[in-house]
């Protein structure tokens, strides 16, 4: 196999990394807002099953919850799977996992607003959804985002845990092609592209984090 | 008509009782400060007056409007929306401001009045501008409370609670990080306030801003008013012995 070739097979595999995290991220980082609402719920009935779900996601391993994602409609219902349905299943294993660790830092940066901006926004007249968009919002996401940053960059790495549905990512492509060849440059060559990727999301969440620096 | 009236208000904070059994009223463009020892209730009573916390039992009337009458015991409140509506007579500057940190100058004094009161953009900003303009602010308005000094970002806050048109404002410590020359100015601005006709209460232990300031002083130690009056008076000669002992003793 050429090289040329090679790398076109990785590149190929790369591309669905590269959309298993936009999709990870464009689906979970909103949903872990609504998690941690449901965290810090006064209503027990909502409160104990979310804290559970967080406690559980962040308790086993990643690559188990994709499993039980993938074969659990099998298993449990007796539903026939498809091999289409492997990367929809990776994806809602990322999105449902990462959303519990995304809930966890929202909520952080929550606590981290002082009661006092509450205060002056109720004094002020503003309605609670009001108080959230317009005031607790914008600080909390300031707070949290160096947390984010870190989250980010373990899930470029964790993509390639899809490889355990068979999904082609590049992980999966680089070991298909590193078996077939009997050669380990394959997997250099993901490394590489991994720390490029990672050091890529680095640097574009160091933007968005210099870009609320305007105030302390 | 008095702009506020509180009836038989009390608190309590984990059984502790805070404020017990505490009336008073102020007119319109009357200024009132509620003077005593720390642990006094001070701020307790401020906090309830303002509405930013629900008194145990007690009526409130603000503006012959009655938001929270006393049933069976306990004060009943209006329900949420009606009372947030009733917020908007009130100002609130608190004695660590409270700004958005998030905003400038002028976003922190115009986004009440644009997503609160949905005021028109141009003239709730010529609003703003001319308030900034009133506390001295005009080179500031673009800053961000991080910029300001302690007196700066109070005039903020004065400006921002002014934005929304109240009829009383409601003042916690108001000295405390100021000089004496800045002080002077607090005390004559408080004073156009009230010529406006905005009411003004404030907490405060400096004796001699109360006088200078305040028509009326309330005095006030374990949660009940001991001593109440004419400004001057209750200063320059205290009636009770206890309202005596706190005054003397702070030096005056």
């Amino acid at each position: 196999m050429s090289l040329s070739a090679m790398l076109e097979l990785l590149i190929r595999g790369f591309r669905i990394s590269v959309s298993i995290f936009c999709l990870t991220l464009i689906f979970s980082l909103p949903l872990g807002l609504l998690v941690s609402f449901g965290a810090s719920s006064s209503s027990a009935l909502i409160r104990l099953p979310i804290k559970a779900y967080i406690s559980v996601m962040r308790g086993t391993p990643l690559m188990l919850q994709l499993m039980v994602v993938y074969f659990g409609p099998y298993y449990l219902f007796g539903l026939t799977l498809f091999s289409s349905y492997r990367f929809t299943a990776a994806i809602i294993g990322f999105v449902v996992n990462y959303a519990a660790y995304f809930a966890e830092i929202y909520r952080g940066g929550m606590q981290a607003i002082p009661i006092g901006q509450y205060e002056a926004a109720q004094a002020l007249g503003y309605t609670r959804s009001q108080t959230y968009v317009r005031i607790v919002l914008p600080q909390m996401i300031k707070t949290v985002l160096p947390s984010l940053t870190n989250e980010v960059i373990t899930l470029v790495k964790d993509t390639s845990l899809a490889s355990v549905l068979a999904v082609s990512e590049m992980f999966s492509s680089a070991r298909k092609i590193a078996s077939a060849q009997t050669t380990m440059l394959p997997f250099a060559f993901a490394g590489l592209l991994y720390y490029i990727f990672s050091f890529i999301s680095e640097k574009i969440m160091k933007y968005f984090e210099k870009s609320l620096n305007y105030y302390n | 008509m008095n702009v506020l009236e509180i009836a038989n208000l009390t608190k309590s904070y984990k059984g502790k009782k805070v404020i017990r059994g505490i009336s008073l009223s102020v007119g319109k463009g009357k200024i009132l400060a509620i003077i005593g020892p720390s642990g006094a209730g001070k701020t307790t009573l401020l906090r309830c007056a303002s509405l930013l916390e629900e008194a145990e039992d007690g009526e409130i009337t603000l503006q012959g409007e009655t938001i929270a009458s006393s049933i069976e015991g306990k004060a009943a409140y209006l329900p949420d929306k009606e009372l947030n509506k009733a917020r908007r007579a009130i100002g609130i500057v608190f004695q660590s401001y409270n700004l958005f940190p998030h905003f400038s100058v002028l976003k922190n004094v115009i986004d009440a009045p644009l997503t609160v009161l949905k005021e028109d953009k141009r003239e709730a900003r010529e609003k703003a501008e001319k308030l900034l303009i009133m506390m001295g602010l005009e080179d500031k308005m673009n800053a961000y409370p991080f910029e300001l000094s302690g007196g700066q970002k109070q005039r903020v806050a004065i400006a921002r609670a002014l934005a929304m048109g109240p009829r009383v404002i409601f003042f916690d410590e108001p000295t405390g990080a100021l000089d004496p020359q800045l002080t002077t100015q607090m005390s004559g601005l408080m004073r156009s306030l009230a010529d406006d006709g905005i009411s003004v209460v404030i907490v405060t232990h400096e004796m001699s801003f109360a006088r200078d300031t305040a028509d009326e002083i309330i005095f006030m130690e374990n949660g009940c008013i001991i001593e109440q009056g004419e400004a001057r008076k209750v200063i320059d000669a205290p009636e009770k012995e206890r309202t005596r002992e706190f005054i003397w003793g702070s030096g005056r």
